[in-house]
Protein backbone atom coordinates (compact mmCIF):
# COMPACT_ATOMS: atom_id res chain seq x y z
CA UNK A 1 0.00 0.00 0.00
CA UNK A 2 2.59 2.51 1.27
CA UNK A 3 5.09 1.70 -1.98
CA UNK A 4 2.28 2.06 -3.84
CA UNK A 5 0.99 5.28 -2.78
CA UNK A 6 4.75 6.26 -2.88
CA UNK A 7 5.42 5.58 -6.81
CA UNK A 8 2.56 7.60 -7.66
CA UNK A 9 3.90 10.58 -5.57
CA UNK A 10 4.65 12.45 -8.79
CA UNK A 11 1.22 12.82 -10.14
CA UNK A 12 -0.45 13.57 -6.34
CA UNK A 13 2.42 16.14 -5.96
CA UNK A 14 1.71 17.43 -9.32
CA UNK A 15 -2.17 17.21 -9.01
CA UNK A 16 -2.58 18.08 -5.40
CA UNK A 17 0.51 20.88 -4.95
CA UNK A 18 1.50 22.54 -7.97
CA UNK A 19 -1.50 22.55 -9.55
CA UNK A 20 -2.80 24.83 -6.69
CA UNK A 21 0.71 27.09 -7.19
CA UNK A 22 0.74 26.98 -11.07
CA UNK A 23 -2.79 28.58 -10.53
CA UNK A 24 -2.00 30.94 -7.86
CA UNK A 25 1.14 32.34 -9.70
CA UNK A 26 -1.44 32.71 -13.05
CA UNK A 27 -3.75 34.66 -10.72
CA UNK A 28 -0.97 37.16 -9.42
CA UNK A 29 0.41 37.69 -12.90
CA UNK A 30 -2.74 38.69 -14.12
CA UNK A 31 -2.16 35.95 -17.04
CA UNK A 32 -5.54 34.66 -18.71
CA UNK A 33 -5.00 31.24 -19.02
CA UNK A 34 -5.30 29.77 -22.32
CA UNK A 35 -8.83 28.47 -24.45
CA UNK A 36 -11.08 29.96 -21.86
CA UNK A 37 -9.79 27.70 -18.59
CA UNK A 38 -9.87 28.63 -15.41
CA UNK A 39 -6.57 29.54 -12.91
CA UNK A 40 -7.31 26.43 -11.04
CA UNK A 41 -8.07 24.40 -14.35
CA UNK A 42 -4.97 25.49 -16.01
CA UNK A 43 -2.94 24.65 -13.00
CA UNK A 44 -4.52 21.32 -12.48
CA UNK A 45 -4.20 20.27 -16.58
CA UNK A 46 -0.51 21.69 -15.89
CA UNK A 47 0.18 19.73 -12.95
CA UNK A 48 -1.25 16.19 -13.88
CA UNK A 49 1.34 16.64 -17.08
CA UNK A 50 4.17 17.63 -15.16
CA UNK A 51 3.28 15.12 -12.80
CA UNK A 52 3.12 12.19 -14.86
CA UNK A 53 6.33 13.55 -17.01
CA UNK A 54 7.92 13.01 -13.48
CA UNK A 55 6.53 9.63 -12.81
CA UNK A 56 7.21 8.05 -16.30
CA UNK A 57 10.19 10.02 -17.48
CA UNK A 58 11.92 9.97 -13.89
CA UNK A 59 12.91 13.97 -13.88
CA UNK A 60 10.92 16.89 -13.05
CA UNK A 61 13.90 18.49 -14.68
CA UNK B 1 52.95 26.33 24.00
CA UNK B 2 54.33 25.08 20.44
CA UNK B 3 55.41 21.33 20.33
CA UNK B 4 58.46 20.40 18.46
CA UNK B 5 56.62 17.72 16.28
CA UNK B 6 59.64 17.07 14.29
CA UNK B 7 61.12 14.71 16.44
CA UNK B 8 58.11 13.01 17.87
CA UNK B 9 56.79 9.40 16.83
CA UNK B 10 53.59 8.10 15.73
CA UNK B 11 52.45 7.16 19.12
CA UNK B 12 53.80 10.37 20.75
CA UNK B 13 52.12 12.44 17.97
CA UNK B 14 48.49 10.21 18.07
CA UNK B 15 48.73 10.69 22.39
CA UNK B 16 49.84 14.64 22.30
CA UNK B 17 46.57 14.71 19.41
CA UNK B 18 44.46 13.14 22.19
CA UNK B 19 45.82 15.14 24.68
CA UNK B 20 44.55 18.62 22.86
CA UNK B 21 41.07 16.40 21.97
CA UNK B 22 40.18 16.36 25.51
CA UNK B 23 40.27 19.95 26.38
CA UNK B 24 37.77 20.90 24.09
CA UNK B 25 35.27 17.88 24.57
CA UNK B 26 32.49 17.92 27.74
CA UNK B 27 29.61 19.98 28.77
CA UNK B 28 26.64 20.69 27.08
CA UNK B 29 26.87 23.08 24.05
CA UNK B 30 23.73 25.01 24.74
CA UNK B 31 24.71 27.29 21.92
CA UNK B 32 23.44 24.36 19.61
CA UNK B 33 20.30 23.69 21.94
CA UNK B 34 19.33 27.64 21.18
CA UNK B 35 20.57 27.15 17.48
CA UNK B 36 18.35 24.08 16.47
CA UNK B 37 15.39 24.92 18.93
CA UNK B 38 15.29 28.44 18.34
CA UNK B 39 15.81 28.31 14.67
CA UNK B 40 13.10 25.87 14.62
CA UNK B 41 10.70 28.23 16.60
CA UNK B 42 11.96 30.85 14.34
CA UNK B 43 10.10 29.04 11.29
CA UNK B 44 6.86 27.73 13.02
CA UNK B 45 6.52 31.60 13.82
CA UNK B 46 6.92 32.22 10.22
CA UNK B 47 3.67 30.94 9.58
CA UNK B 48 1.03 32.96 11.06
CA UNK B 49 3.01 36.07 10.20
CA UNK B 50 3.54 34.95 6.51
CA UNK B 51 -0.43 34.11 6.63
CA UNK B 52 -1.60 37.22 8.04
CA UNK B 53 0.46 39.45 6.24
CA UNK B 54 1.97 40.73 9.00
CA UNK B 55 5.42 39.82 7.16
CA UNK B 56 5.18 39.70 2.93
CA UNK B 57 5.54 36.46 1.39
CA UNK B 58 9.48 37.32 -0.07
CA UNK B 59 10.76 38.47 3.28
CA UNK B 60 9.13 34.91 4.71
CA UNK B 61 10.69 33.47 1.52
CA UNK B 62 14.34 34.71 2.53
CA UNK B 63 14.16 33.80 6.35
CA UNK B 64 12.84 30.27 5.20
CA UNK B 65 16.07 29.97 3.25
CA UNK B 66 17.57 30.61 6.31
CA UNK B 67 16.00 28.62 8.84
CA UNK B 68 16.54 25.54 6.19
CA UNK B 69 20.05 26.34 5.95
CA UNK B 70 20.36 26.07 9.49
CA UNK B 71 18.68 23.20 10.03
CA UNK B 72 21.10 20.41 10.21
CA UNK B 73 24.09 21.58 12.10
CA UNK B 74 22.38 21.26 15.49
CA UNK B 75 20.93 17.85 14.60
CA UNK B 76 24.36 17.06 13.43
CA UNK B 77 25.61 17.47 17.34
CA UNK B 78 22.49 15.49 18.43
CA UNK B 79 23.49 12.49 16.20
CA UNK B 80 27.44 11.80 17.85
CA UNK B 81 25.32 12.57 21.29
CA UNK B 82 27.26 15.27 21.74
CA UNK B 83 24.73 17.58 23.63
CA UNK B 84 23.74 14.54 26.00
CA UNK B 85 25.31 11.12 25.70
CA UNK B 86 23.28 8.28 26.90
CA UNK B 87 22.47 7.85 30.25
CA UNK B 88 23.01 11.35 30.68
CA UNK B 89 20.07 13.65 32.72
CA UNK B 90 19.52 15.76 29.62
CA UNK B 91 19.55 12.89 27.14
CA UNK B 92 15.71 13.90 26.46
CA UNK B 93 17.42 17.18 25.40
CA UNK B 94 19.91 15.65 22.91
CA UNK B 95 16.99 13.75 21.16
CA UNK B 96 14.35 16.38 20.96
CA UNK B 97 17.16 18.47 19.54
CA UNK B 98 17.94 15.89 17.21
CA UNK B 99 14.34 15.53 15.98
CA UNK B 100 13.15 18.76 15.91
CA UNK B 101 16.06 20.64 14.35
CA UNK B 102 15.80 18.90 11.05
CA UNK B 103 11.94 19.10 10.53
CA UNK B 104 11.31 21.78 8.17
CA UNK B 105 13.77 20.34 6.34
CA UNK B 106 11.91 16.59 6.45
CA UNK B 107 14.59 14.42 7.21
CA UNK B 108 13.75 12.36 10.14
CA UNK B 109 16.92 12.25 13.07
CA UNK B 110 17.07 8.42 12.62
CA UNK B 111 18.03 8.01 9.48
CA UNK B 112 20.18 10.70 9.56
CA UNK B 113 21.84 9.28 11.93
CA UNK B 114 22.50 6.09 11.24
CA UNK B 115 23.53 7.11 8.04
CA UNK B 116 25.85 9.46 9.38
CA UNK B 117 27.94 7.34 11.25
CA UNK B 118 28.23 5.16 8.33
CA UNK B 119 29.87 8.12 7.10
CA UNK B 120 31.97 7.97 9.46
CA UNK B 121 32.88 4.68 9.63
CA UNK B 122 33.46 4.75 5.26
CA UNK B 123 34.24 8.26 4.29
CA UNK B 124 35.19 8.19 0.61
CA UNK B 125 34.59 4.52 0.27
CA UNK B 126 31.87 4.30 -3.30
CA UNK B 127 30.07 1.42 -1.93
CA UNK B 128 29.81 2.11 1.97
CA UNK B 129 29.72 5.93 2.08
CA UNK B 130 25.91 6.95 2.33
CA UNK B 131 27.54 10.35 1.66
CA UNK B 132 29.77 9.44 -1.29
CA UNK B 133 27.26 10.19 -3.84
CA UNK B 134 28.07 13.59 -3.42
CA UNK B 135 31.03 13.56 -5.30
CA UNK B 136 31.48 15.77 -8.31
CA UNK B 137 34.54 17.32 -9.42
CA UNK B 138 33.24 21.07 -9.25
CA UNK B 139 30.81 22.90 -6.89
CA UNK B 140 28.69 23.14 -9.65
CA UNK B 141 28.52 19.65 -10.24
CA UNK B 142 27.67 19.28 -6.50
CA UNK B 143 24.57 21.92 -7.05
CA UNK B 144 23.38 19.08 -10.12
CA UNK B 145 23.81 16.05 -7.66
CA UNK B 146 21.77 17.45 -5.35
CA UNK B 147 19.50 18.44 -7.80
CA UNK B 148 19.30 15.16 -9.22
CA UNK B 149 18.71 13.78 -5.51
CA UNK B 150 15.34 15.30 -6.19
CA UNK B 151 13.93 13.31 -9.28
CA UNK B 152 11.83 10.32 -8.59
CA UNK B 153 14.43 8.10 -10.34
CA UNK B 154 16.98 8.89 -7.71
CA UNK B 155 18.06 6.00 -6.00
CA UNK B 156 18.50 7.01 -2.59
CA UNK B 157 21.65 5.57 -0.85
CA UNK B 158 20.07 6.62 2.41
CA UNK B 159 17.45 4.04 1.97
CA UNK B 160 19.88 1.55 0.06
CA UNK B 161 21.66 1.80 3.28
CA UNK B 162 18.62 1.20 5.69
CA UNK B 163 17.81 -1.88 3.29
CA UNK B 164 21.22 -3.37 3.36
CA UNK B 165 20.06 -3.94 7.34
CA UNK B 166 17.05 -5.66 6.12
CA UNK B 167 16.17 -7.73 9.82
CA UNK B 168 17.54 -4.98 11.91
CA UNK B 169 14.75 -3.39 13.34
CA UNK B 170 15.83 0.26 13.98
CA UNK B 171 16.80 0.59 10.18
CA UNK B 172 13.64 -1.06 9.26
CA UNK B 173 11.38 1.53 11.14
CA UNK B 174 14.13 4.01 10.32
CA UNK B 175 13.26 3.56 6.35
CA UNK B 176 9.52 3.49 7.14
CA UNK B 177 9.24 6.40 9.54
CA UNK B 178 11.68 8.46 6.15
CA UNK B 179 8.59 7.36 3.86
CA UNK B 180 6.07 8.40 6.76
CA UNK B 181 7.74 11.90 6.98
CA UNK B 182 7.70 12.50 2.75
CA UNK B 183 4.31 11.36 2.54
CA UNK B 184 2.93 13.82 5.32
CA UNK B 185 4.77 16.69 4.08
CA UNK B 186 3.41 16.38 0.47
CA UNK B 187 0.19 15.83 3.04
CA UNK B 188 0.66 19.06 4.37
CA UNK B 189 1.68 20.65 1.42
CA UNK B 190 -1.87 19.67 -0.42
CA UNK B 191 -3.75 20.67 2.59
CA UNK B 192 -1.82 24.13 2.63
CA UNK B 193 -2.30 25.07 -1.36
CA UNK B 194 -6.39 23.69 -0.79
CA UNK B 195 -6.82 26.04 1.78
CA UNK B 196 -5.43 28.67 -0.55
CA UNK B 197 -1.92 29.12 0.75
CA UNK B 198 -0.11 27.50 -2.26
CA UNK B 199 2.30 30.07 -2.67
CA UNK B 200 2.76 30.23 1.03
CA UNK B 201 3.67 27.10 1.28
CA UNK B 202 6.02 27.07 -1.90
CA UNK B 203 7.65 29.80 -0.87
CA UNK B 204 7.79 29.07 2.73
CA UNK B 205 8.54 25.76 2.93
CA UNK B 206 9.27 23.85 -0.28
CA UNK B 207 11.26 25.65 -2.30
CA UNK B 208 13.76 26.86 0.99
CA UNK B 209 13.47 23.17 1.58
CA UNK B 210 15.55 22.79 -1.38
CA UNK B 211 17.53 26.04 -1.35
CA UNK B 212 19.00 24.73 2.23
CA UNK B 213 19.26 20.96 0.97
CA UNK B 214 21.71 22.29 -1.93
CA UNK B 215 23.39 24.52 0.22
CA UNK B 216 24.16 22.19 2.97
CA UNK B 217 25.48 19.30 1.18
CA UNK B 218 27.49 21.69 -0.81
CA UNK B 219 29.09 23.21 2.60
CA UNK B 220 28.85 20.11 4.76
CA UNK B 221 29.80 17.09 2.42
CA UNK B 222 31.49 18.11 -0.48
CA UNK B 223 33.67 20.87 -0.09
CA UNK B 224 35.11 19.15 3.02
CA UNK B 225 35.63 15.68 1.31
CA UNK B 226 35.81 17.20 -2.23
CA UNK B 227 37.48 15.18 -4.03
CA UNK B 228 36.17 11.84 -2.24
CA UNK B 229 39.48 10.45 -3.59
CA UNK B 230 41.16 8.70 -0.65
CA UNK B 231 40.81 6.93 2.76
CA UNK B 232 42.09 6.52 5.93
CA UNK B 233 41.79 8.88 9.25
CA UNK B 234 43.82 11.86 7.93
CA UNK B 235 43.17 11.65 4.10
CA UNK B 236 39.51 11.29 3.97
CA UNK B 237 38.81 14.59 4.81
CA UNK B 238 40.49 17.97 4.59
CA UNK B 239 41.02 21.46 6.28
CA UNK B 240 40.23 24.20 3.24
CA UNK B 241 40.34 27.84 3.69
CA UNK B 242 36.78 29.31 1.79
CA UNK B 243 38.22 31.70 -0.64
CA UNK B 244 41.04 34.41 1.23
CA UNK B 245 39.31 35.14 4.61
CA UNK B 246 38.24 33.68 7.94
CA UNK B 247 35.55 35.37 10.02
CA UNK B 248 32.58 36.02 7.89
CA UNK B 249 33.82 33.05 5.42
CA UNK B 250 33.98 30.44 8.11
CA UNK B 251 30.09 31.86 9.24
CA UNK B 252 29.06 31.29 5.38
CA UNK B 253 30.61 27.89 5.50
CA UNK B 254 29.28 27.07 8.77
CA UNK B 255 32.57 26.40 9.95
CA UNK B 256 33.10 23.24 7.66
CA UNK B 257 36.97 24.91 6.95
CA UNK B 258 37.54 22.85 10.08
CA UNK B 259 35.26 19.81 8.91
CA UNK B 260 38.83 17.59 9.84
CA UNK B 261 38.93 18.23 13.02
CA UNK B 262 35.14 16.81 13.42
CA UNK B 263 36.31 13.80 11.55
CA UNK B 264 39.26 13.02 13.67
CA UNK B 265 37.37 13.86 17.18
CA UNK B 266 33.67 13.95 16.22
CA UNK B 267 32.91 14.30 20.33
CA UNK B 268 34.09 17.98 19.84
CA UNK B 269 31.41 20.30 19.29
CA UNK B 270 31.15 22.61 16.12
CA UNK B 271 32.08 25.74 17.55
CA UNK B 272 35.42 24.08 18.92
CA UNK B 273 36.55 22.54 15.81
CA UNK B 274 38.17 25.83 15.13
CA UNK B 275 39.98 26.33 18.52
CA UNK B 276 40.76 22.71 18.21
CA UNK B 277 42.41 23.36 14.89
CA UNK B 278 44.90 25.66 15.81
CA UNK B 279 45.99 24.17 18.48
CA UNK B 280 46.63 20.75 16.96
CA UNK B 281 47.46 22.03 13.46
CA UNK B 282 51.44 21.40 14.07
CA UNK B 283 50.24 17.36 14.74
CA UNK B 284 48.03 17.13 12.13
CA UNK B 285 50.09 18.41 9.61
CA UNK B 286 53.34 15.82 10.66
CA UNK B 287 50.41 13.62 10.64
CA UNK B 288 50.03 14.55 6.68
CA UNK B 289 46.45 15.79 6.42
CA UNK B 290 44.81 17.05 3.38
CA UNK B 291 45.20 20.78 3.98
CA UNK B 292 43.80 23.70 1.53
CA UNK B 293 45.46 26.57 2.88
CA UNK B 294 44.44 26.51 6.16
Amino acid sequence: MLISVVSWLPVIFGVGFLGPVVAALVTVAGIDAPFGLTPIQLGLVAGLIWGAIAKFGGRWV
Amino acid sequence: MSLDVSSMSDAELAKAERAIARKYVGGVPWMMVVWGLGNFVVWLTLWPLVLTGVIPLWAGFLVACLNMSLAYLPSHEAQHSNIAKEGHRLRWLNELVGHVSTLPLVYPYRILRMTHMLHHAHTNDPDKDPDYNNNAPTWIGAVRRTIASFQPNYVDPYGTAMQKRAGDPAAEWALVEAVLYKLAFVAALITLAWSGYALEAFFVWWLPSKIGMIYLRLCLSWAPHVPFAEQGRYRDTRAWRFYGGMGTWNVLTMGMQYHIVHHLHPAIPLFRNGPAYWEMRDILTARGIRNDGL
